[in-house]
């Protein structure tokens, strides 16, 4: 049965991605891009070692860590939101029969292992590989393991909080699984920082997953918390119920989802930030649709938490390879590489939950183009706040950075052209993506190429320092010029583009 | 002044390959109740869609109040529309969805205000103002989704299956809507193929099949005409006689 139910569930993801042959083909060219995207940031992290002559063996040794604390994160956030993916049918259905809940868990284990691994496991060789060939094998020997096992505790700890609410209230298991995350990140600070002095040794889930390549009592206390994890899942399978679980994920990963976030309760005061009022004129009304609909359905939280973790954890990578001498330029060059990210993410969500709702603004009295154009202001306010906001977290964490134009208008330009490319790609999809269709991949792939190409020269005005220093007289009137008039280009573009956007 | 409300002339639609409508033509005048009967995938919806704008008809005109909606907008501050399961926006709470909905219909902030309050009241929705659409079960969503298309007392309201999960009051206050549209000069067009509600409130009614229009004529007409017969057996002769028709050529 446990097979059958995974079958049937790959069978789901399979059939959604289309009937056309290009469609069947999407997830295959979805997996060779990502592998292609993976090797060609190897490769331009191999060259970069070689420029600055950095021993990419240190980087591989540095991405250990790193990888075990992201998987495990990730893991334990999906507990948080359920732990346990299962899809519309599988709930009204299997829920519903005789199938043991711990029958339809260890399906669901299933389908996440073969699922995290088919992503995770080929990505890492190449990296490995690539990075450190001809040396590759002892840190392959090293790396992939330590892939497996935090792959494993991942979905062990996400199904454990997932299950946890059988018998605990949410709010409880938010406070364990938040304080896991905090559990699993905080070493980080420590081995890349010096932060909190002793938190690496700590009995830590993930101090002690990466104890497991360390030999004698740190592999044993490793191979100890795994083997606890697997009991407690195991204890734990056996006597929940269907009605203690709240599944998530379950339209993604299998068909067109009609909405991957739930609306979310958020404080009143909250909510009522943007209150919608008789009194707003269409553009402002249409403006704050989009600012409570961010707010409320969780794409603001979720895309927060995916810009800090990335941000976060990347901004580990110039220590790793020492390059220490212009850190705030590469503080805020990871920030203007993840600030499209931002639009990209809402766009995504617009595509997938508020596409369907334009035929209120198609049947009223005012143009499309209002709702349009409140909809980019809504993605470059978003995008521009989250990296200022951003930008001050650096500042005040890496002491007094001095931030010049040069900042400003790169994240300006970052958040403008992204909004711009995100609204471009969301408007001109037709239908409703599967999640691992081309389509999705372009959603994403898009803003951060096309913002990153666009923003090219501020970028490299930024990150050459003798420009930083001592700017020629004519560069910061080109530059602004430059982005000004840019920025009209594609405005015009993307809004006469979305002219004709209906409902999928 | 037009005569018609509603004119639609030689409407086609085809997605691909299949057919949607073929040749559908038919008016609606003021103080007409109009049902569109059919069975499912029979187009109805399609049409409903098309008159109002949603669609692009491949072939055919449809008029409002004399003006062609192809090239105008102003129609739609006479239109009250309200689709088969309606997509709305789960984030914003009942409240805020109908001030939204009124403000699309280009009403002025006092104007928002009172029908707003007034159809929360009629409707029964004070008590879930402040809940989100999220929140609502399928009959109070639906309740929220007819008080939108009701806003602003359009003079031409056109409903897709509009009694779906209403409970016995709130199809009582439906109908009680529908009636005060078209004791104004207004005229209602509602799809359904409930065929009891559509006998007690329409006093006309068109039957299509696979898309095509098999008959459009005052309601007593139709019924006299086949001998007093209910609708519901009016209805499901036509469409078998369809059946046996296409089988036969």
């Amino acid at each position: 049965m446990i097979v059958e139910i995974f079958r049937v569930k790959v069978k789901h993801y399979v059939g959604a991605s289309g009937k056309t042959f290009f469609g069947k083909l999407s997830p295959v060219l979805f997996y060779f891009l990502w592998l292609f995207v993976v090797g060609f940031v190897s490769i331009a992290l191999r060259f970069y070692g070689i420029a600055v002559g950095a021993l990419l063996d240190d980087f591989v040794t540095a991405l250990r860590p790193l990888t075990v604390s992201s998987i495990l994160a990730v893991g334990i956030f999906l507990g948080m939101k359920g732990g346990i993916t299962a899809i519309n049918y599988e709930v009204e259905y299997i829920f519903t029969s005789t199938v043991k809940p711990r029958t339809f868990l260890l399906s669901d284990f299933l389908f996440q292992f073969i699922f995290l691994n088919l992503f995770a496991m080929p990505a890492s060789a190449v990296m490995v590989t690539l990075l450190t060939y001809p040396r590759h094998v002892a840190n392959l020997v090293q790396m992939l393991p330590l892939l497996e096992a935090s792959i494993v505790s991942a979905i062990l700890l996400g199904h454990i909080l997932g299950m946890a609410r059988n018998w605990l209230d949410r709010k409880y298991v938010m406070a364990v699984g938040w304080a896991l995350i905090a559990s699993v990140l905080l070493p980080l600070l420590d081995m890349f920082l010096g932060w909190f002095p002793g938190l690496k040794q700590a009995s830590l889930p993930a101090n002690l997953v990466l104890g497991l390549l360390g030999g004698g009592w740190n592999s044993a206390a490793g191979a100890v918390f795994i083997a606890f994890l697997a009991t407690a899942y195991a204890l734990m399978a056996g006597k929940i119920r269907y009605m203690g679980l709240a599944p998530v994920l379950t339209h993604v990963l299998t068909e067109p989802p009609k909405k991957i976030f739930n609306v979310i309760k958020t404080p009143k005061s909250l909510s009522r930030l943007f209150g919608i009022g008789a009194d707003d004129g269409p553009l402002v009304l249409t403006l704050k649709i989009h600012m409570t609909r961010f707010v409320r359905d969780g794409s603001l939280w979720i895309t927060a938490f995916v810009l800090l973790l990335l941000v976060y954890v990347n901004s580990f990578l110039p220590q790793a390879l020492a390059v220490t001498a212009t850190i705030e330029a590469s503080y805020i060059t990871i920030i203007t590489l993840y600030t499209p990210l931002i639009p990209a993410l809402l766009s995504i969500n617009w595509v997938l939950s508020e596409r369907n709702n334009i035929w209120l603004y198609q049947l009223s009295v005012h143009k499309i183009k209002t709702y349009v154009i409140s909809l980019l202001t809504a993605y470059v306010i978003v995008s521009l706040v989250f990296s200022a906001g951003l930008l001050t977290a650096v500042h005040l964490f890496s002491g007094p950075v001095p931030i010049v134009y040069l900042d400003f208008l790169l994240l300006t330009s970052s958040s403008v052209f992204g909004s711009f490319f995100a609204l471009l790609m969301s408007t001109s999809v037709k239908k409703m993506p599967s999640p691992f269709s081309m389509t999705s991949v372009f959603l994403v792939v898009v803003p951060l190429l096309g913002s990153q190409i666009l923003s090219l020269p501020v970028l490299v005005a930024r990150l050459f320092e003798p420009v930083v220093k001592n700017p020629p007289t004519m560069l910061p009137p080109f530059l602004m010029a430059y982005v000004l008039c840019l920025s009209m280009a594609v405005y015009y573009v993307s809004i006469r583009n979305s002219r004709n956007v209906s409902p999928h | 002044m037009a005569t018609y409300l509603v004119e639609v002339n030689d409407l086609w639609k085809s997605f691909g390959k299949i057919r949607a409508v073929r040749g559908i033509s038919f008016r609606l005048e003021p103080g007409q109740i109009h049902g569109l009967l059919g069975p499912n995938g029979s187009g109805k919806t399609t049409t409903l869609r098309c008159i109002v704008g949603l669609l692009r008809p491949d072939r055919g005109t449809v008029k409002i109040a004399g003006e062609e909606i192809s090239k105008t907008d102003s129609y739609k501050r006479t239109v009250g529309y309200l689709p088969e399961n309606p997509s709305l926006p789960e984030y914003l709470t009942v409240e805020e969805f109908l001030i939204f909905s009124a403000k699309l219909k280009g009403l002025d902030a006092e104007r928002v205000r009172r029908d707003v309050s007034h159809l929360m009241d009629a409707f029964g929705l004070v008590d879930v103002s402040d809940r989100l659409i999220y929140e609502l079960s399928k009959g109070v969503r639906q309740r929220v989704a007819v008080s939108a298309s009701l806003v602003g007392e359009p003079p031409i309201l056109i409903m897709d299956e509009p009694f779906n999960g209403l409970d016995p009051e709130a199809q009582k206050t439906t109908k009680d809507f529908i009636n005060i549209t078209v004791e104004r000069g207004g005229a209602v067009l509602i799809s359904t193929h409930l065929l009891d509600s559509a006998e007690k409130i329409c006093n006309y009614a068109s039957v299509i099949a696979e898309g095509t229009l098999l008959q459009s004529s005052p309601l007593y007409e139709l019924k006299r005409y086949n001998g007093g017969k209910s609708l519901e057996e009016i209805f499901i002769e036509m469409v078998s006689r369809r059946r046996i028709r296409k089988i036969d050529s």
